[in-house]
């Protein structure tokens, strides 16, 4: 009778539950990774640290604004690779490229994953080819915390990081954790496995190793649209770390990662050699992506204290990619190389420089045919093949003053020789004020450059039967300014110190970009330069956390964005397919010790502008489907529960548990006689992606831990 | 495949309600707010358990030692409540004195790797 009470019980908390609290007590700040050579040192903010860490919090020490998501965070929810530990965030949203491919792609200050610089412990990673599925390659269960750091961040890393940074920190080989085994298997039968050992080999070296298998079995088309709703994948990936620790306190790391993912998408039985535009085979998409990268870190101390140091970056990554869209292939592999050097001074408590010479290349080699249906020959076929080679380097200071805990200002300026565009400097600044303890304003600014990859930085373009015109075999400069702030109270109730109210904006501002216009001609895409039109974004947020009562968290965020650009013959409009707003409500309870964890999670996603060619959309009853020519707002849910015993974390979970699902994902004038849209058409597009493609699911998933004993 | 998952959540469960029964742990309903309790707080019905704790001196020197200590002690037998202090390298855990003792306590933590003294100070915490 009592464990029938017990399930009942349960039963009444999944039920009635709408209170998972979500811990973002941040009581003990996660060393600032910033700096390369920064072990990781302890906060003494911190003056007693409970058994929970905190899921997701603003980091209180940091000038920038910077969001760390903890393990604690990365395990709130399915968390089965870097996209979807996003979910839980209001600053990056994440969305799908497309309806094909499962490439996701996320938001930062209302635009494109590709103005986000990604590091992998301050080496840039998911650049040029690996960013439209790099997100998708970073298994959660690998990475000990996230840091989201929004706006014009450090020059130190070059400034491809337009609207922000984030960086991820894996499991380091110092965890003492020699085995770590994760399995878990979602209801649209994805099964992903993770192995990882942090092993100390003798005082001086530890390494780690980490593993990852994932793929699923069946796919499906939930809304009979005849095009599966997520590809049928297969991905191995294998990482190993090393950490060598001379007496003298010179520090070097080294690593390999090797990575083999495949996935197919669209119709059932595509096959890319037989697919052709006068015959009737299905149409999908076939992709293979193979990688290598290998890193070396060495840290130098100069001086005893480390006052003064070198540190030496160096990063290669091998990515190719081959992959199909029906009759379109695009074949590429690209060399990356990365080095930076840095002298860094912390000549006494108040000042502290670092300068030194960063450089990357990247060698593009390219495969690309494209065949549709348009009227003019000339653009119904299109190709490159060919070398591209993008290199800069650059030089760059960087000075930090710091007067006491109450005022923080960094100054760094870049000057970088682009190897097509010439010499390019740019400045940014940050600046952390305290009038006192409670209150910290931050102020930021600067400048950001990256070469464009048209092609694979909007990969849903390959997913649809348009010609493509103007420029999207050219790399150009995109160059931005973005500048901003944020306000942050934090406020003396609630059962933790860690209650705060924080204000954000941001605004981001175009002098360059490349403009990818679906709406410039019908069934044309459009890619052309910016060249003086305007284009901003300007993003407004606010962050409330609170521990109301002892082990139970409430985070509730909300986010505003007006994106707008200028687009050829139309002016000034709302940028399509970017949401007006997201909120998000995080509830967090956990028992004493955290034996038993519940985590609920709320998401709002405000309306889209569509492309004009989606206005007059109907439904299957003759509705139109986008009224006003927006989306609709539509809510999401998350719920998980997480036991814990003894080195095993067992939990189950929901996501979109309403179920909601974009309908008439795939687009199409003309539908063959099944109701199927006709892939063999210039108006089809299947990239016009806004919502989730999937509805309900469930996961259930367990972690085993051993930890290192004497 | 759906069925398979539904009863397999439902075994873990039960699982976990087991453990909890066979654990003998406190009532669920008091200190959850807002929630009817669909369920007696019968699973530790008995008279009311005094509980001590101890605070050990331990040679933490990092955030990892910290979550280690948490995630290992945490589920050592009779532990109630665990707090950590990173800045004054301090362990206090609170136990139930019918299922263990500090040197266990401290055994455990030296297990893991550190260097453990206890401190004098012992309160007696009567349960709620």
């Amino acid at each position: 009778m009592k464990i029938i009470k017990h399930i009942r019980y349960v039963i009444a908390i999944i039920s009635c539950c709408a209170g998972i609290v979500w811990d973002a007590s941040g009581q003990v700040a996660v060393a600032d990774t910033a700096g390369l050579y920064g072990e990781r040192k302890d906060s003494l903010d911190a003056a007693v640290y409970v058994s929970r860490q905190s899921g997701n919090y603003l980091k209180k020490g940091s000038p920038i604004r910077t969001e760390v998501i903890s393990s604690a965070g990365l395990h709130k929810m399915a968390c089965c690779t870097l996209a979807e530990s996003f979910e839980n965030s209001a600053s990056v949203t994440v969305g799908y490229s497309d309806a094909v491919t499962g490439a996701r792609q996320i938001r930062l200050l209302g635009l494109s994953g590709v103005y986000t610089q990604m590091l992998d412990e301050n080496r840039p990673v998911m650049r040029g080819l690996a960013s439209p599925f790099g997100l998708s390659y970073v298994p959660g269960q690998w990475l000990e915390s996230i840091q989201i750091a929004k706006g014009a961040s450090s020059v130190i890393n070059g400034v491809e990081s337009m609207t922000g940074q984030i960086n991820m920190e894996h499991r380091k080989p110092t965890d003492e954790k020699p085995l770590f085994l994760n399995a878990s298997v979602m209801s649209d039968t994805k099964v992903d496995f993770n192995a990882a050992s942090s092993l100390q080999m003798g005082y001086r070296w530890s390494t780690a190793i980490l593993g990852h298998v994932s793929g699923n079995f069946k796919s499906f088309d939930h809304n009979h649209d005849g095009y599966m709703d997520d590809p049928e994948m297969l991905q191995f990936s294998l990482a190993n770390r090393w950490l060598y620790m001379a007496d003298s306190g010179v520090q070097v790391r080294f690593g390999f990662k090797a990575l083999q993912d495949s996935r197919r998408g669209g119709q059932e039985g595509y096959d890319h050699e037989k697919y052709s535009l006068s015959n009737t085979l299905p149409w999908g998409s076939d992709i293979l992506n193979r990688s290598l990268n290998g890193y070396l870190k060495v840290g130098i101390p100069l001086a005893e204290d480390n006052s003064r140091n070198i540190a030496v970056v160096a990063d290669y990554t091998l990515y190719d990619m081959d992959s199909w869209f029906g009759s379109t292939k695009y074949l590429g592999q690209q060399h990356s190389g990365f080095i930076n050097v840095m002298y860094q001074h912390e000549i006494n408590g108040a000042h502290k420089f670092t300068a030194g010479l960063g450089s990357t290349y990247d060698m593009l080699d390219e495969d690309f045919a494209r065949t549709v249906l348009y009227p003019d020959p000339a653009f119904a076929s299109v190709s490159k093949k060919g070398l591209t080679s993008l290199f800069n380097a650059g030089v760059f200071g960087e000075y930090t003053y710091h007067a006491g805990d109450k005022f923080t200002a960094i100054a760094g300026v870049r000057g970088e020789w682009y190897s097509r565009d010439g010499f390019k400097c740019s400045p940014r600044a940050t600046v952390k004020y305290s009038p006192v303890e409670q209150i910290i304003i931050r102020l930021n600014g600067g400048r950001g450059l990256r070469y464009s990859m048209p092609l694979v930085d909007n990969i849903g373009v390959l997913s649809t039967g348009k010609a493509f015109k103007g420029m999207f075999n050219d790399h150009i400069l995109e160059d931005s300014w973005t500048y901003g702030g944020n306000v942050t109270y934090y406020l003396p109730f609630g059962a933790s110190d860690n209650t705060y109210i924080s204000f954000d904006y941001f605004h981001t501002g175009f002098c360059q970009q490349m403009v990818v216009d679906y709406e410039h001609e019908v069934n044309v895409i459009d890619f052309y330069a910016l060249d003086g039109k305007r284009s901003f974004t300007d993003n407004f947020q606010i962050d409330f956390n609170v521990e109301p009562v002892e082990r139970f968290t409430v985070t509730a965020t909300f986010r505003y964005t007006d994106a707008r650009i200028e687009l050829k013959d139309r002016g000034l409009v709302e940028k399509p397919m970017t949401s007006r707003y997201k909120g998000v409500l995080n509830l967090q309870y956990a028992t004493r010790l955290s034996k038993w964890i519940f985590d609920f999670t709320a998401s709002l996603n405000g309306p889209s502008r569509v492309y004009g060619f989606m206005e007059g959309l109907e439904d299957s009853d003759g509705n139109l489907l986008y009224k006003d020519g927006h989306t609709p707002a539509y809510p999401m849910l998350y719920a998980q529960i997480t036991r814990r015993l003894k080195g095993l974390d067992i939990y189950i979970g929901g996501e979109n548990l309403t179920n909601f699902r974009q309908k008439d994902v795939i687009i199409g004038a003309a539908r063959d006689r099944d109701g199927i849209v006709n892939p063999r058409q210039p108006s089809f597009d299947a990239s016009a992606v806004w919502g989730p493609l999937m509805g309900m699911k469930f996961y259930a998933g367990v972690r085993f831990t051993l930890w290192k004993k004497l | 495949m759906i069925g398979t998952i539904k009863k397999s959540a439902i075994a873990i469960l039960l699982a976990g309600c087991l453990q909890t029964v066979s654990a003998g742990q406190e009532a669920y309903c008091a200190g959850m707010p807002g929630i009817g309790c669909a369920v007696e707080a019968g699973a530790a019905a008995g008279p009311k358990k005094e509980l001590k704790t101890v605070r050990f001196s331990v040679s933490m020197h990092c955030e990892n030692c910290v979550r280690k200590i948490t995630e290992n002690i945490s589920f050592e037998k009779g532990v109630k409540d665990l707090e950590i202090s990173l800045e004054d390298k301090e362990v206090t855990v609170t136990y139930d004195p019918a299922k263990t003792d500090p040197d266990r306590l401290a055994e455990a933590i030296r297990s893991l790797g550190y260097t453990v003294e206890r401190q004098k100070s012992d309160d007696t915490v009567e349960k709620e």
